[in-house]
């Protein structure tokens, strides 16, 4: 990455130009080819530095107001594949292994799920438990958002 | 909640994949729903003024630009949340902040510029905000990340 990479991820993180040819437009400000814009994007997203173009949705306005964070206790040695299962279900945005505070919080894998109600996610929930066969989970609703953003970068 | 038309839900599911890094981008999503690149863009920009985009643009995997995250648990007074909830929303590492059904009654996200900055925040959360337990649960395997949700 260098300077001209950073740039275009400041301009680019928050908003895109909502026009035809946005790249063209940012390689107007940096005196470069709409092409050499694009080739630059290609390669930050091939390293995983840019993991998606698209929108981020405030889904509570949306009716999707079930959205728990499911903690499960997974054995040690079942943590690769049970992370792999869960994350492939669709239901499933985000799928993490966590570090455990011994003898306090022993739960391991966390994923997030949404949902328009409570029975939604919690038939979701059961479904997942019988996939990887793990009935020791908590279902952790949010009764509340006090703060979204996110981390800008530059 | 808001009330949006098909059309509207379509470009939301559109959105919400990814599109492609290519001249006009935008092109093949509104082809798929059915409507002019001009007139995607008046709804797209509808969309954003009513909040229901929160941004649109590129996603960044914090960890390859080098920050330094984690979750935090806390477990906090009862009729002391809302004010405790408050005070680390003043705090700027901290990203998402939901008080949730459970003892541990607080679960917000805390990210720095790297893992030096994030000790320190941490402590920081720990003298300065009053409360009975706190659990550090950093990363140590990702298995996914995808944003998707299913629109009705």
């Amino acid at each position: 990455m260098d300077e001209t990479d950073r740039e275009i991820l400041k301009i680019l993180q928050d908003d895109i130009p909502l026009v035809s040819r946005p790249f063209l437009e940012v390689a107007k400000k940096f005196e470069i080819s709409e092409e050499e814009v694009i080739r630059r994007i290609k390669k930050m997203m091939s390293e995983g530095i840019v993991r998606r173009f698209s929108a981020s949705i405030r889904h509570r306005k949306l009716g999707i107001t079930a959205n728990p964070l499911v903690a499960w206790k997974v054995p040690e040695r079942r943590v690769e594949e049970v992370g792999e299962k869960l994350a492939s279900f669709e239901e499933v945005t985000h799928c993490y292994e966590r570090a455990i505070i011994p003898g306090k919080w022993e739960y391991n894998v966390y994923t997030m799920i949404h949902g328009y109600d409570r029975d939604d996610v919690k038939k979701t929930a059961e479904k997942l438990s019988d996939a990887i066969g793990i009935k020791d989970y908590e279902l952790l609703y949010s009764s509340k958002e006090f703060k979204k953003t996110y981390k800008r970068y530059g | 909640m808001e009330k949006l038309d098909g059309i509207d839900k379509k470009i939301l599911r559109e959105l919400q994949g990814n599109l492609p890094i290519a001249k006009r981008p935008f092109l093949e999503a509104a082809k798929k729903v059915g409507i002019a690149e001009e007139d995607f863009f008046s709804r797209v920009k509808k969309l954003i003024e009513k909040g229901i985009i929160r941004k649109f643009g590129l996603r960044i995997d914090s960890r390859k630009v080098g920050f330094a995250s984690t979750l935090v648990a806390m477990k906090v007074a009862k009729h002391r949340i809302d004010a405790v909830a408050e005070q680390l929303n003043s705090y700027e590492s901290i990203t998402h902040n939901y008080a949730r059904d459970h003892e541990y009654n607080l679960w917000f996200t805390v990210i720095d510029r790297d893992e030096k900055e994030l000790g320190e925040t941490l402590e920081r959360i720990k003298r300065e905000v009053e409360h009975e337990e706190m659990l550090n649960l950093p990363v140590l395997r990702k298995f996914k990340i995808n944003v998707k949700f299913d629109i009705r």
